[in-house]
C-alpha cells in the first residue's frame, strides 16, 4: 500500500488538474481522479517504459475523464443563441484573468465541447485523434471546437464587462 | 484571434496543480482494499474444488485395492516392509544433514523441510494402509465365498510396481513441490493483477461486472446405458429400460474473464432403471447375483418375456419363483468441477459450452422387485461409493435484468465407475436438461 499511496502523493496534484479541466465541477473531478487512480493500480504492470510515464497517467485520467461523459456529451443541446451573435474583439495580448475564473469558464462548457477544448487546445491533440476517441467525424471535432470558442470568448467578455 | 484565446487558456493551464481533498485517497484505499479481500474466495474456492479431486483420487484407488488385496495376504507383506523401511533411511539422512550443519546451514534448512514433509507423508501412508488391512479383513468377512479372480496376481504385480515407484521418486517429487509452494506463493500475486488486468480490459467499458453467480437448479434426467444389458444379472440382458429421474442443488460460478467460467456446486442426482415381466428364481449359489435382498436370499433373474435361458425358465417351474417388476434406483451427491467458454453472446442470450466432471457419492442404493403379490427391497452390492462422471453440453441463458438470468442447459453426463464388479457391460449415462434462475453478484 505504501508504494501506491507514495505514486499517489507523487502524481495526485498534477492529475487533479486535468480532472478539474476535463470534468464539469469540482466533485466530478475528484470522482474521476478516484477512478483514474484505481484504473492505474490495476494497470500499472501494463506499462511497458514506453513513453513517459507521466504521459501514460494522463492518458488513462482524461480516457477516465470522457468515459463519465461519453453518453451525456452527445445528448446536451447548445444555446443556439450564441450562433448567431457576433462577438467583439477582445485584447487578449493586456489581459489577465484568475487562473480559477478561466477554470471555471472551461467547466461551464457543454460536455463534448469542454472535451474537445481540452484535448484540442491544451493537451494537443489533433481533430483526428479527438474523433477517434470521442466516436465523432472530424469535421463535428472541427466544428464543436469552434463554438467552444466562442462560448469563451463571450464569457472571456462578460467578466471583462463586470469587472471593468 | 483563435491563437490569442488558445494561448491563454494554455499559458495559464500548463502548470496547473491541484491538491485534491484527502478524502479521495482514503476512497481509493478503502476500494483497494476490498478488491483484495473480494480476490481471496477465487483462491479458496480453487484450493477447494483441487482438494475436492484430490480427495476424489485418493479415495478412489483405494477401494479398487483392497479388492484386489484381500485375495491374495502374501504380497501385502512383501509390500509393507519396504514402506517401513524408508522412514529409517530418511531418518539416517536427516542425521547426516544435521551433521552438515555447521558448514551449509541455509541448504541444510530445506534439506531438513523436505524431509519432515516425507516423513509426513509417509506416515500417511501408513495409516492408510492400515485403514486398508482393516478393510480388507471386514470384506474378507462378507466376500467369503467369492470366488477369486484370474487377473488377481498380474494386477497385483502392477500395483506393487507403482507402489515402489512412487516411493522411489518421493525424494525429488516433496522437494520440488517445496520449491514450488514457494514459487507459487510469489507467483500467487502477479496472478492477481493479471486477473485484474483482464478484468479491467472488459470493465474499462462496462463499470461493474459481475463475477460470481449463484443458481438453484432443476434437472429432469432421462438415464440410459450404452448397452442394454443389465448390471443386476445377466439373464436380463436387452430388457433394461432407462427412466426419468430428476436432479436438483445449487450451482456456483465464476466469471475468468469474458470468454471462460468454471463453476461447481451440489446436486442430488437420482437415476432409476427398471426390468418389467422379470422372473425370478431362488438359487443355492450366491455367485452371480449382484444384489442382496432384505430377506438374505439370494436369487437369479430371467426374461420371462423372450424365453432365451430357457434351462432358468424350466428350473423355476421347480423352485420358488416370482415374476413382477424389476426396479433399480440409484442416487448420488454430485459435485461438479466444470468449465464453460462463452462463444455465442449478444445483449440479452448467451451461449455457452460446459465440460467438465462431476465427483458422485452414493447417497442412495435400492433395487425393488415388485410382483403381483409381493414386492422385496434389497440392494446393489456393486455400486461403487465414489463414481466419476465426464460431462459435457451447453448452457443457455437469458437476462431478465443486470443480475437475474434464466438457464436451460442440456446436459450429457457418462459415468465412468459405478459399478465395482459384474456389470454385465452396463455403463449408463444421463442426458438432462437442468434449469435455473441465476443471480449474479
Amino acid at each position: 500500500m505504501s508504494a501506491q499511496s507514495q505514486l499517489y502523493q507523487i502524481y495526485s496534484d498534477k492529475l487533479f488538474a486535468v480532472c478539474l479541466k476535463y470534468c464539469r465541477n469540482y466533485e466530478d473531478a475528484e470522482d474521476t481522479l478516484q477512478d483514474s487512480f484505481i484504473t492505474i493500480f490495476k494497470k500499472i504492470n501494463q506499462y511497458k517504459n514506453k513513453g513517459s510515464f507521466e504521459g501514460w497517467l494522463k492518458r488513462i485520467t482524461i480516457n477516465t475523464a470522457l468515459q463519465k461523459y461519453r453518453d451525456t456529451a452527445a445528448i446536451q443541446v447548445v444555446d443556439k443563441i450564441l450562433e448567431n451573435k457576433k462577438t467583439e474583439e477582445i485584447n487578449f495580448k493586456y489581459l489577465t484573468i484568475d487562473v480559477n475564473i478561466l477554470l471555471g469558464f472551461i467547466q461551464k462548457l457543454p460536455d463534448r465541447y469542454r472535451m474537445i477544448f481540452n484535448l484540442y487546445v491544451l493537451d494537443n491533440y489533433s481533430h483526428k485523434e479527438i474523433s477517434k476517441l470521442l466516436g465523432i467525424s472530424e469535421g463535428t471535432s472541427k466544428s464543436n471546437l469552434s463554438r467552444a470558442r466562442k462560448i469563451l470568448k463571450e464569457q472571456i467578455k462578460n467578466y471583462q464587462a463586470t469587472t471593468e | 484571434m483563435n491563437n490569442n484565446l488558445d494561448k491563454l487558456f494554455q499559458e495559464n493551464l500548463k502548470n496547473l496543480e491541484a491538491t485534491p481533498n484527502k478524502r479521495v485517497w482514503n476512497n481509493i484505499e478503502t476500494k483497494l482494499k476490498k478488491k483484495k479481500n473480494r480476490l481471496v474466495p477465487l483462491w479458496w474456492f480453487a484450493t477447494g474444488a483441487a482438494a475436492l479431486f484430490i480427495l476424489g483420487l485418493l479415495v478412489f484407488p483405494i477401494s479398487n485395492n483392497d479388492k484386489f488385496i484381500d485375495k491374495n495376504d502374501s504380497n501385502i507383506i512383501t509390500e509393507t516392509p519396504e514402506t517401513e523401511l524408508k522412514p529409517k533411511q530418511i531418518k539416517s539422512l536427516s542425521k547426516d544433514s544435521i551433521q552438515k550443519k555447521s558448514i551449509l546451514v541455509a541448504e541444510e534448512n530445506k534439506i531438513l523441510k523436505s524431509n519432515k514433509q516425507e516423513k509426513k507423508t509417509l506416515n500417511k501412508k501408513e495409516e492408510k494402509k492400515k485403514l486398508v488391512s482393516t478393510k480388507n479383513a471386514m470384506k474378507k468377512i462378507f466376500l467369503a465365498n467369492n470366488s477369486i479372480k484370474n487377473d488377481v496376481a498380474p494386477a497385483l504385480k502392477k500395483e506393487e510396481t507403482s507402489l515402489t515407484k512412487k516411493n522411489t521418486d518421493k525424494p525429488i517429487t516433496s522437494k520440488e513441490i517445496t520449491a514450488k509452494v514457494t514459487l507459487k506463493k510469489e507467483t500467487k500475486k502477479i496472478d492477481i493483477n493479471s486477473v485484474l488486468e483482464q478484468k479491467d480490459s472488459i470493465s474499462f467499458n462496462k463499470k461493474t461486472i459481475s463475477k460470481w453467480s449463484i443458481a438453484p437448479v432443476f434437472a429432469v434426467l432421462s438415464s440410459n446405458s450404452f448397452s442394454n444389458s443389465s448390471p443386476i444379472d445377466k439373464g436380463l440382458s436387452n430388457s433394461t429400460i432407462g427412466k426419468n429421474s430428476i436432479s436438483y442443488g445449487v450451482q456456483v460460478s465464476f466469471k475468468l474473464n469474458k470468454k471462460w467460467t468454471i463453476q461447481s456446486g451440489v446436486h442430488l442426482q437420482e437415476m432409476s432403471y427398471v426390468n418389467n415381466n422379470v422372473i425370478a428364481v431362488s438359487t443355492i449359489s450366491t455367485q452371480s447375483s449382484s444384489i442382496s435382498f432384505n430377506s438374505n436370499s439370494s436369487v437369479t433373474f430371467a426374461n420371462a418375456a423372450t424365453n432365451q435361458n430357457s434351462d432358468i425358465v424350466s428350473t423355476s417351474l421347480n423352485r420358488s419363483n416370482l415374476s413382477g417388476d424389476l426396479t433399480q434406483k440409484y442416487g448420488y451427491i454430485e459435485i461438479p468441477l466444470e468449465i464453460k467458454y462463452n462463444f455465442l453472446s449478444s445483449r440479452k442470450f448467451n451461449t455457452q459450452i460446459v465440460a467438465g466432471f462431476s465427483s458422485l457419492f452414493l447417497n442412495k442404493n435400492e433395487v425393488n422387485l415388485n410382483s403381483q403379490f409381493v414386492s422385496r427391497f434389497g440392494k446393489a452390492t456393486n455400486l461403487n461409493n465414489i463414481n466419476f462422471s465426464g460431462n459435457l453440453g451447453f448452457d443457455f441463458g437469458y437476462s431478465l435484468n443486470k443480475n437475474w438470468s434464466l438457464n436451460l442447459t442440456p446436459m450429457f453426463k457418462a459415468q465412468l465407475n459405478t459399478f465395482s464388479e459384474n456389470s454385465n457391460g452396463f455403463s449408463p449415462f444421463n442426458i438432462g436438461i437442468y434449469s435455473g434462475i441465476k443471480y449474479q453478484f
